[in-house]
This record gives C-alpha cells, sequence and structure tokens, in this order.
C-alpha cells in the first residue's frame, strides 16, 4: 500500500495533481458563474465539439516525445474534407469519397514524414509549410464555400443513443489504442528513445527514419477519422474546418505535463490535458463571451498555467538533483 | 581451418573529414579468443577506427574483413547483424528508460504486437547476474550512479546474439577497483568463448594485464603492434608518445617570486563531488588538477568559473571573498573558463575567428553608453594583437571559426581570455583533440599568459602533460586533495598511486 | 613552432577549404539575387504588366507592412527563438492607431506612440516568457498571441473601424522617393537600420552569438536574458511600427487584420537565407530580398487571375522549396 501511495504522491506527479486542481477550479468558477452549466447536453455537446481535438492529441503526443511537433494536423483536416466533399460531388460514392478523404489524409503524413525523417528538414517548418499549402488549397477546392456531402453522413456521425453519439468510443478507443501503442510496443518505446537520445536511438540501431514516419503516418491515420467526423457534424466541408486546432492539440499535450523536448509524457496526460481545455474552451464560450474576451481570457489562463508548470518543474527538478547528489554523497562517503 | 583465419582484419583503413586525416593506413588483425589493445593519445585516431567498426562512420578506403570476408558496416544496425558490440565511452543510454529496456535496445522480445515485459526483465536480469552485478533492471537509467551505468552499457553489448568482436571503449574510466576486477573476468570469460576483443584504454597497466597484443596509434597511423607480455608501460608510453611531445616542453621561464593569490579555495565543496578542497593559485603560477575520472577536477573548475551547481566553502579571487553564481558573474570576478567542449560550450562555428576571439570583451571594442557602436578598425587591431600573441596566422582571423584545426580553434579560445585580460584563466583539458604541434604552441602560450601576469588552472588527465606544464600538481581523489606535488622533484609513478588512492612516498610543499 | 612538410599541406588545405567556405557563402548570397533576377526576368516576359511602374510600386507597397513585421521576426529567430505573435501585434496597434485617431481625434504622433508602446509591452511580455521564465517560444508566443488579439478585438469592439483621417492616410500614400510612398521609404530604412544596428553594434553581435551557440554565449559572460528580452521588444515594437502603417494605408481595421502574417514574415525570412539548421545564420537584408521575392511571386499571381488559396497553396510549396535549400547547403546539423 505504501509504494502505491508513493507513487501516487511522487514529486514527477505533481504536474498532474496541479493540473487536477486547476481543473477542478476551472469546473467551479463556470459553476459559480454559470450554475446548471454542466449537465448531460452540455457534456454531449462538449465530446462532439472536441472529438477531433482529441483525436489529434494522441497522435501529437507521439510527435512531442519523438522530440518534434505538427502544426498542420487544423489544415490538413480542412483538406481531407474538401477531398471528401469533392469526390462525393463527382462521383456520388460516400464510400469512394470517405475513402479518399483518408488517404489524403495519410499521404500528406506519408509525405511530411518523408522530408523530416529522410531528407531532414526541420518538423517545424515542414509542417507550418503544410498549414499553409494545405490550407490554401482546400479554400481554393471550392472557393471558400462549404462542399455538402449529403445527409447520410451526418445522420450517422450524430446519431445518438442515450445521449452518446458514435464520436465518444471512437475517441476512447483511440485513446486506448494510442496508450497501448505507446507503452506496449516497439513503436511506443523507440518514440520515447528517439525523443531523449536520437544518437544514443541510432546507435542501438533502432531505425530512426521508419519509426518518425510512421509517427506522421499515425497523426495522417487521425486526420483522417477527424476530417470524417467533422464533415459529417455539419454534413459538409468546410474550408475554415480545424482552423487553429493543431495549436490546441500542442497545447493540450504540454498542459498535460509533457515536455516539449521531448523524451517522456503519456497519453493519459495527454487525456488530461484535453479534458482541461475543453473546459476551459467550452466553459469560456458558454459564458457567452465575444471573440475578444474569450481569447484573452484564454491566453491569460494558458500562460499562467504554463507558467507555473514550468516553475513548479524547476523546483522539483532541482530538488530531486538535490537529493541524488545527496545520495551520492551517501554512498562514496560508505565507500571510503 | 577456422584457426588460421583471424576475426578482423583491417587492411589500410583510411578516414578523411574536411580538414583532417584522421586514419592514414591502418593494418590490424584480431584472433577469435584474444584480446586486442588500441592506445594512442586523444586525436590518434582511436574513436574515429571504432566508429567505423561499429557502423557510425564509412571509410573513405581500405578493406575490412570478418572471418575472411569482406564486409561494409555501414549502419549500427548492420554492426549488431554481423556480431559486433561497443561499448562507448561517452555512454550512449537512453536515461528516460529503464535499465532493461536499455539493455534490450533495438532488440526487444515481443509477443505478437506488444513487447514482452517479462522477457525483457528476465532477460536484462539474466545478463546482470552472469556479469555478478546487482542493479535493478526495472529502474531508470537516469537514477542510478555513473559507474552502474557503465555497467548497463557492458550488459548491452553482452546481449548480442552471436558476439564476434566486442570493443571497449575505456571502460574502466569511472570504474572502482572492484569493478576493475570484475570486469576482467567478464573480459576474461568472453575471450575463452571464443569472442575476438578490442580493448582501448589510456591506463596502460591495465591494457598490458588484460591484452595478449596491442596496436599503438600515433597521429591516425599504426606506429607499432606489441606483444603484451613482452612490454613495458613505460615503453607503450614513448611509443604513444612518439619524439616524447610533453617531454620535449621545457618551461623557458618561471615565476621568480611568488605572486599575490590570485585564487584561493578553502573547504570547497561542490554537491557530492568535490569534498573540502583548499587551493591557492598565485599570479604567474601554472596550477594542474589531475585525478581519475569522477575525481571531482571538472566540477572544481566550473564551479570556480561559475558554472557548477551546490557550491559552498570559500572562493576568493584576487581577495574578493564570493561564490560565482553564473559565468557572467565569474568573469567580473576576474575568472575565465575553456571547457573540454570547445564545440558545444566555446567556439561560434558560423562568426569569424576575429568576432570569436572579442565576443568576451565587446566593451572594448564598442563605445558610447546607448548605442554600443563597434569600432571596426579597433576590433581589428585589438584581435590582431591576441591573435599574434597566441600563434593565430592573421589570415584567418577572417575565416569562419568552424574552420580552423583543433589546435587554432583552441587557440582562439585562447586569444579570446587574453583579450579580456582574466585574472585567472580555468582551463579543462586544453589540448584534447589537438594536434602535436600545436600542443607545444599552446604550452607556450599558457605560459606566456602566466608570465603576464595571470593564474592558470588546468584541469587535465595528461599526466606528462600536467608535469611539464605546470609549477604544481594538485592530486585530486574522491574529491579530496590527495597530494600536491612538485613536478621538478615528483615522478609520475607518484602522481598515478596518487590518483589510484595510494599515499605516495614523497610529497612536495605546496 | 615546427615548420615541417605536414605543417605546409595541412595549412595549403586550410587555405583551400576557407577559399571554398567564401565561395559557397558568395554563392548562397548571389544565388539569392540570381533567383530574384531570373523571377523579374521571367515575370517581365511572361507578362505585359508586371515591370509596368505602376506594378513594381504596387508590390513594394503590397510588401511593406509584411517587410517591416519580418525585420524583427528575422532578430527573433537570429537569436534562437520564434515569434507566433506578430500577426495579434499588427492587429493591436492597429486598433490602437486607429482608435486614436478617429474616435478621440488625437495627432498621428501620439497615436503612434501609443501603439508602439502597446506592441512594446507585448513585446517584453514574450521575451519575459521565454528568457526569464523559460517556456519555449512557440507556447509563449502562441499564449501572447491570443492574449493581444483578444485586446485588440476589444479595443475595436465593431466589426471594422474606419480612419478618414486624410494627414494619416498621407503618411502611407503620399509618394516621395521615386515615387514610391512614405511607408516603403520607412520600411526600406528600417531594413537599413536594423542591418547596422545588427552588424555594427554590440547588441547585433551578441545576437547572432546567442543565436549561433547558447552554451559559449553564457560561458563568455552575455546576458542570455538580457539578449532575449531585447529582440522581442525590438520584434514586437517592430510589428507595432507595421501595424500602424497597415492602418495608414488602408484607412480601416477590420477583425482579421494580421492574422497570419507571422508565417508570411518567417517565410520571407527562411527565402531570404536564414538558417534553421545553422543557428545565428542569416542577414537581416536578405529578409528584404525573401519579402520581395514573395512579394513578386504574389503579384504576378494575381496578375495571372490565380486563386488566391492555390497563392496560398504555392506559398506553403515555396517554404518547402527554402527550408530544403537550405538543408542542402547546410547539411543536417
Amino acid at each position: 500500500m505504501s509504494t502505491l501511495r508513493r507513487r501516487l504522491f511522487a514529486k514527477s506527479r505533481i504536474d498532474t495533481w496541479f493540473l487536477l486542481i486547476m481543473t477542478a477550479v476551472l469546473l467551479g468558477v463556470f459553476r459559480i458563474v454559470q450554475p446548471g452549466w454542466l449537465n448531460g447536453r452540455t457534456v454531449q455537446n462538449l465530446v462532439i465539439q472536441n472529438a477531433p481535438l482529441a483525436l489529434v492529441a494522441v497522435a501529437m503526443t507521439f510527435s512531442i516525445v519523438s522530440r518534434h511537433i505538427d502544426l498542420s494536423p487544423g489544415s490538413m483536416i480542412a483538406l481531407a474534407g474538401a477531398v471528401i466533399g469533392l469526390v462525393y460531388t463527382a462521383q456520388g460514392s460516400l464510400g469512394l469519397a470517405l475513402a479518399a478523404g483518408v488517404g489524403t489524409a495519410l499521404g500528406v503524413g506519408l509525405l511530411n514524414g518523408i522530408l523530416v525523417a529522410v531528407v531532414g528538414l526541420n518538423a517545424v517548418m515542414v509542417t507550418l509549410a503544410a498549414y499553409i499549402w494545405a490550407r490554401g488549397l482546400s479554400i481554393g477546392a471550392n472557393n471558400g464555400n462549404p462542399i455538402d456531402v449529403g445527409g447520410g453522413l451526418a445522420t450517422v456521425v450524430n446519431a445518438s443513443w442515450h445521449g452518446f453519439t458514435l464520436t465518444a468510443p471512437v475517441v476512447v478507443a483511440a485513446y486506448v489504442g494510442g496508450w497501448l501503442l505507446l507503452r506496449r510496443t516497439k513503436m511506443g518505446l523507440y518514440t520515447y528513445a528517439m525523443g531523449g537520445d536520437p544518437v544514443a536511438a541510432r546507435r542501438a540501431g533502432i531505425n530512426t527514419s521508419l519509426y518518425t514516419v510512421l509517427i506522421f503516418l499515425l497523426m495522417g491515420s487521425m486526420i483522417g477519422v477527424a476530417a470524417v467526423i467533422t464533415v459529417g457534424q455539419l454534413g459538409s466541408a468546410q474550408s475554415t474546418a480545424g482552423l487553429g486546432l493543431e495549436l490546441d492539440a500542442i497545447i493540450a499535450v504540454v498542459i498535460g505535463g509533457t515536455r516539449l523536448a521531448g523524451g517522456e509524457g503519456s497519453v493519459g496526460r495527454t487525456a488530461l490535458g484535453v479534458v482541461f481545455l475543453s473546459i476551459l474552451n467550452s466553459g469560456l464560450l458558454n459564458l457567452g463571451l465575444t471573440d475578444d474576451y474569450f481569447q484573452l481570457y484564454r491566453g491569460l489562463v494558458l500562460l499562467t498555467v504554463l507558467s507555473v508548470q514550468i516553475v513548479v518543474r524547476r523546483m522539483t527538478d532541482e530538488e530531486e538533483r538535490r537529493k541524488r547528489e545527496q545520495e551520492q554523497l551517501a554512498a562514496a562517503l560508505a565507500a571510503t | 581451418m577456422t584457426s588460421n583465419v583471424p576475426l578482423l582484419r583491417i587492411s589500410g583503413l583510411t578516414k578523411r573529414f574536411p580538414g583532417t586525416l584522421a586514419l592514414d593506413g591502418v593494418d590490424l588483425s584480431v584472433d577469435r579468443g584474444r584480446v586486442h589493445g588500441l592506445v594512442g593519445e586523444n586525436g590518434a585516431g582511436k574513436s574515429t577506427l571504432l566508429k567505423i567498426l561499429a557502423g557510425d562512420y564509412q571509410p573513405s578506403a581500405g578493406r575490412i574483413e570478418l572471418d575472411g570476408d569482406e564486409v561494409h558496416v555501414g549502419t549500427p544496425r548492420r554492426a549488431h547483424e554481423l556480431g559486433i558490440g561497443i561499448v562507448y565511452q561517452e555512454l550512449s543510454l537512453l536515461t528516460n528508460l529503464s535499465v532493461a529496456h536499455n539493455i534490450s535496445l533495438g532488440s526487444e522480445p515481443t509477443s505478437g504486437l506488444a513487447i514482452d515485459e517479462r522477457a525483457l526483465v528476465e532477460t536484462a536480469r539474466r545478463v546482470l547476474d552472469r556479469m555478478g552485478v546487482a542493479i535493478d533492471p526495472e529502474q531508470k537509467v537516469g537514477k542510478i550512479p555513473l559507474a552502474e551505468r557503465q555497467l548497463v552499457e557492458i550488459a548491452k553489448v553482452l546481449t548480442l546474439r552471436q558476439p564476434r568482436l566486442l570493443i571497449f571503449d575505456e571502460p574502466t574510466a569511472a570504474l572502482g577497483q572492484a569493478d576493475v576486477e570484475r570486469l576482467f573476468r567478464i573480459i576474461e570469460a568472453l575471450r575463452d568463448e571464443g569472442v575476438a576483443i578490442i580493448f582501448v584504454s589510456h591506463r596502460y597497466r591495465e591494457v598490458l594485464r588484460i591484452c595478449d597484443k596491442a596496436t599503438v596509434l600515433r597521429n591516425g597511423r599504426v606506429v607499432a603492434e606489441v606483444a603484451c607480455a613482452e612490454t613495458s608501460v613505460e615503453h607503450l608510453v614513448e611509443l604513444t608518445l612518439g619524439e616524447r611531445v610533453a617531454a620535449a616542453f621545457r618551461r623557458q621561464w618561471r615565476s621568480e617570486r611568488p605572486g599575490e593569490p590570485v585564487l584561493e579555495l578553502f573547504g570547497l565543496e561542490v554537491g557530492s563531488r568535490v569534498r573540502g578542497v583548499d587551493l591557492t593559485v598565485r599570479r604567474g603560477e601554472i596550477v594542474s588538477i589531475c585525478g581519475l575520472l569522477g575525481s571531482g577536477q571538472s566540477h572544481l573548475a566550473r564551479a570556480v568559473a561559475g558554472d557548477a551547481p551546490d557550491v559552498a566553502g570559500t572562493i576568493r579571487v584576487k581577495g574578493v571573498e564570493a561564490i560565482p553564481r553564473s559565468p557572467r558573474h565569474a568573469l567580473r570576478l576576474g575568472v575565465a573558463l575553456i571547457t573540454e567542449n570547445r564545440q558545444e560550450e566555446g567556439l561560434f562555428p558560423d562568426m569569424p575567428v576575429r568576432a570569436n576571439i572579442t565576443i568576451a570583451s565587446l566593451a572594448r571594442v564598442a563605445a558610447g553608453r546607448i548605442l554600443r557602436l563597434i569600432d571596426p578598425r579597433r576590433e581589428r587591431r585589438l584581435a590582431a594583437e591576441a591573435a599574434a600573441a597566441t600563434g593565430i596566422a592573421q589570415k584567418a582571423l577572417g575565416r569562419r571559426v568552424r574552420l580552423l584545426s583543433g589546435g587554432n580553434q583552441q587557440k582562439s579560445l585562447l586569444a579570446r581570455w587574453l583579450m579580456r585580460r582574466a585574472d585567472v584563466l580555468v582551463l579543462i583539458e586544453p589540448t584534447r583533440g589537438v594536434d602535436v604541434g600545436a600542443k607545444l604552441e599552446i604550452y607556450r602560450e599558457l605560459e606566456e599568459l602566466a608570465r603576464r601576469g595571470a593564474g592558470v588552472l588546468v584541469v587535465s588527465t595528461d599526466i606528462l602533460e600536467t608535469m611539464a606544464l605546470s609549477d604544481r600538481v594538485v592530486v585530486l581523489y574522491q574529491g579530496r586533495v590527495a597530494g600536491v606535488f612538485d613536478p621538478r622533484i615528483a615522478t609520475e609513478q607518484d602522481l598515478l598511486l596518487a590518483m589510484q588512492g595510494t599515499l605516495p612516498r614523497v610529497e612536495a610543499v605546496t | 613552432m615546427t615548420v615541417g612538410a605536414t605543417s605546409v599541406r595541412a595549412r595549403r588545405a586550410a587555405d583551400r577549404a576557407a577559399l571554398a567556405d567564401r565561395a559557397r557563402w558568395l554563392a548562397e548570397t548571389l544565388g539569392i539575387v540570381a533567383v530574384a533576377g531570373a523571377l523579374v526576368l521571367a515575370f517581365g516576359l511572361t507578362s505585359s504588366q508586371f515591370l509596368l511602374a505602376e506594378n513594381v510600386r504596387n508590390i513594394f507597397v503590397q510588401i511593406s507592412v509584411v517587410g517591416v513585421a519580418a525585420i524583427g521576426e528575422t532578430l527573433v529567430m537570429l537569436a534562437g527563438g520564434l515569434d507566433l505573435s506578430v500577426g495579434s501585434v499588427v492587429l493591436l496597434s492597429e486598433v490602437i492607431s486607429a482608435d486614436l485617431t478617429a474616435t478621440h481625434h488625437l495627432a498621428w504622433p501620439v497615436a503612434l506612440l501609443a501603439a508602439l508602446g502597446a506592441a512594446g509591452g507585448i513585446g517584453l511580455l514574450n521575451g519575459v516568457l521565454v528568457g526569464v521564465v523559460g517556456i519555449e517560444p512557440i507556447l509563449a508566443t502562441l499564449g501572447t498571441l491570443l492574449v493581444a488579439a483578444g485586446l485588440g478585438q476589444l479595443i475595436l469592439g465593431l466589426r471594422y473601424l474606419q480612419v478618414g483621417n486624410p494627414v494619416f492616410n498621407d503618411l502611407a500614400v503620399k509618394n516621395v522617393l521615386f515615387n514610391l510612398p512614405i511607408m516603403v521609404v520607412v520600411m526600406l530604412a528600417l531594413y537599413a537600420l536594423a542591418a547596422f544596428v545588427v552588424r555594427m553594434t554590440a547588441f547585433g553581435r551578441m545576437v547572432y552569438a546567442v543565436g549561433g551557440n547558447r552554451r559559449a554565449a553564457r560561458l563568455s559572460g552575455l546576458s542570455l536574458v538580457g539578449v532575449t528580452v531585447g529582440v522581442y521588444v525590438v520584434a514586437g515594437v517592430l510589428s507595432g511600427v507595421a501595424g500602424f502603417l497597415n492602418v495608414a494605408q488602408t484607412g480601416l481595421v477590420s477583425q482579421n487584420d494580421g492574422m497570419g502574417m507571422e508565417f508570411q514574415a518567417i517565410i520571407a525570412a527562411l527565402v531570404g537565407g536564414l538558417s534553421v539548421t545553422a543557428g545565428g545564420v542569416g542577414r537581416v537584408e536578405r529578409t528584404l530580398l525573401g519579402a520581395l521575392i514573395v512579394g513578386m511571386m504574389t503579384n504576378y499571381q494575381t496578375i495571372k487571375g490565380i486563386d488566391p488559396s492555390f497563392q496560398q497553396a504555392f506559398l506553403g510549396g515555396l517554404l518547402v522549396a527554402a527550408i530544403l535549400a537550405d538543408r542542402l547547403l547546410r547539411g543536417r546539423q
């Protein structure tokens, strides 16, 4: 029992505790300002609205743990959506359209992965470029107008059963799958290895190029699913879909406690981050704030949380280091 | 048929880098079931040779044969497949993963898609038991001490499926005596199993003890191959150094009267590494600090220059008592630092040499309080002066410093602090990766700096270098002063014994 | 000093290497100029409109706002950082300038000062978050992006704000030099000033040092905090200038102004030769060239009637080309 207690309250868990406390505070504040806000309906909406974010965040965890980053998800969702719309309009087959959309997402993911892993370009810049060109293409697909995909998809995606749509199990499946992948498989282990020390990883014989490409492909697959959900929710492909999503995903991962420097993190932490962010976004929106206050408060909360996180982290790192020094000193003394 | 063909045969191996020839036609052969030593000073080409065998580098020319078949070791993975394992000097463990993960990295046991964690831990436990080491395989590597990490590095190599050739690069650097014995037993066991082993070390006593034969490298070439049973440490030293470089250096100037103390340490403690050191450096003096890796020298040096945490005790610079909180603070007090990593911590690779020299003295080349405009003529003049004093060719001043040789790069750093007029110059491994000719020049420049009134503190693992260069040699052992020697009286053996923790016969006055 | 056969050989090899290095650097600079020249040629030949004086003037006017903002972004990137809040700061500055001039009828210098103060304030916040607190630049400037945008839109209140002040407008539009309006001249002057500061002042030298090798800069006694805060403040102020110029020219502030400008600035810097593989490598004045190249391409595409969204797609491709070139030139770091 004491080991469990020690592990729960370990210094490394301070991040998680802090986030949990912040989430509780947020909930509390929102409840006070707008009582009755959190009911079955709103929770359902919360899940639906933030499903794409949740999916992208899982894949973003892998990217960040491996010491890369991906700025393209939002634009890629819009592009995949546009492809779905165009193929549906041209061919009339929803199945074909969805396949094309997912294929596009995977294709862009593969392209990004090859540019980063094989050619050796900087991930920030490559994905930034995709952020730009994918958005351009999706706007150009129909001059900025939404592309209708018919009611079929919308019915499926929005179908509700006891208050839950299909998106909830999809998200849960993605998180369970992502957690297993990161914790239990070679790909997950190598993700940590590449993020922790790329040189040592290469030296150990790990094919870092292959696994980096796989991580980008993972992002592609998550984007494919997210695009289907996004298009399904409105029944049409919007050129503004996913705007700002990638940044939200990065924030969710980082606020969950994963460091941008790579080498550590977990899907569980990202889940916490997504929950926090979803509550923040939805809660602020629900307050009926105008765009300006919404952005302002969001920015301030995020900066505050990030700052406190860093300060707390620095203190615990310092303490851990000192403790290790003491242990080594004791060991050295014992040896003499 | 098998016993006549050596396991490893290298012929004419050459490796060129832009600006240097690291290996020049090296021949080497190692039989199975034999331990072959590889010695040479820093920069002689040892690590390049090893990296080629391990798949990190590609040779520019030459042939590598394993059991008679020519092989191209292009990647670390290929090296693993060929049965070549290497234990690196700079540990390549992943601190964010566990011991068991590190040991099986790259070849994890799987059950279906997932990694079989239990089998992983089992493998690790088995290997560690075989080595006679008690380390918890599930512990994160980042949390275990350095000596244990080195053992994990070795365990990594022992999990190779079919080890044919194992390379140990300075494996005993951070080990205590008991651990060294244990390592030797492991190596002997491997040898008896028919594995071919290459053992690289600066500790010649160990090389002669464990190896059958040894190859001496100098400047990228094979200088000799000796039978260890018939050689002595002195002979190896002579072969390694060639013209006895350090011995060729003689002080031309020594301070007649002891200058005023410019750096004083009383009871200095740095974390768990330095545990109560008293030391005084006077103007015009060159004091060296020697010790085995891990004895605390680097930490002491960095603490004095404001680059170490957990510093306690007393530090006095030019009579002012203060513990430098940052390199900036240390520089204000008058202490400058040149570390052993000039690439990562010293040079600005894409800036010209001139700018590298003047970067720490911008106040002297820039005028005006607000605008701080750099006066190009003044900058050129002062940089040229500093360059001339440190033996850097004038025409090199406009070039990007990344193009310079190791020796000239090191001189640029010296010029930087010369221009800054540092009162105390602390150097860690000043001639690492520097060619022979430049080494002599650097020694001469350090002497010149001392003559001009600076106090010079050198941390070095090269005993001959320190003895030739210094006025005094301080030996650290486990964070404490084990002895202070006058190099004109004491012998290399005295220093070596003190470094090992055994009290020396002769001790000189401070 | 030992002078032997190897020593002479080594020295000759070093001389050759230095020459090759110089040649490569020259080729790189000329390369960008050559690309620009080739574009001028290609565009001029394939479009009768492109080289008209009126069109050339247009190009310069169009790149002025981003051009000024790109100076700051270049400085931040040279020091090893990144500033994603540029667009929002531009918006904030526009709003303050417009509001003080149109609604409160203050003289434009007052408005300018206020706008620059606010912009500099955001820059200071960036600098503190990155340099003192230690948050990664991407995250920190993302946060300030939201704060600045929020503030800007808060002050704006309405959907858009019109400034009908002729003096204000003249600032941007009145032709001064070679038929170029003031705003273009301001941009060129700022580039000249920035190039000078970066090359000839201690601060500029420190920026290159911090970007080139952070640890070495620390050990050389440079103040990392000072340099970091400094570049972000400068970037903020320059974004402020860009915003002022923009609203002076268009006479209109709308909610979405400035959005994405940071990316345009980054692209201008990268096309101009700023390196992402090697820190602290690049020149401010080359960003101007980068901005011109991007501007010419955009202008040409508009003349040819290419859809703006496809122009954007092309821009993304251009970014890939720029970093590809950087990688080929400078190798894996």
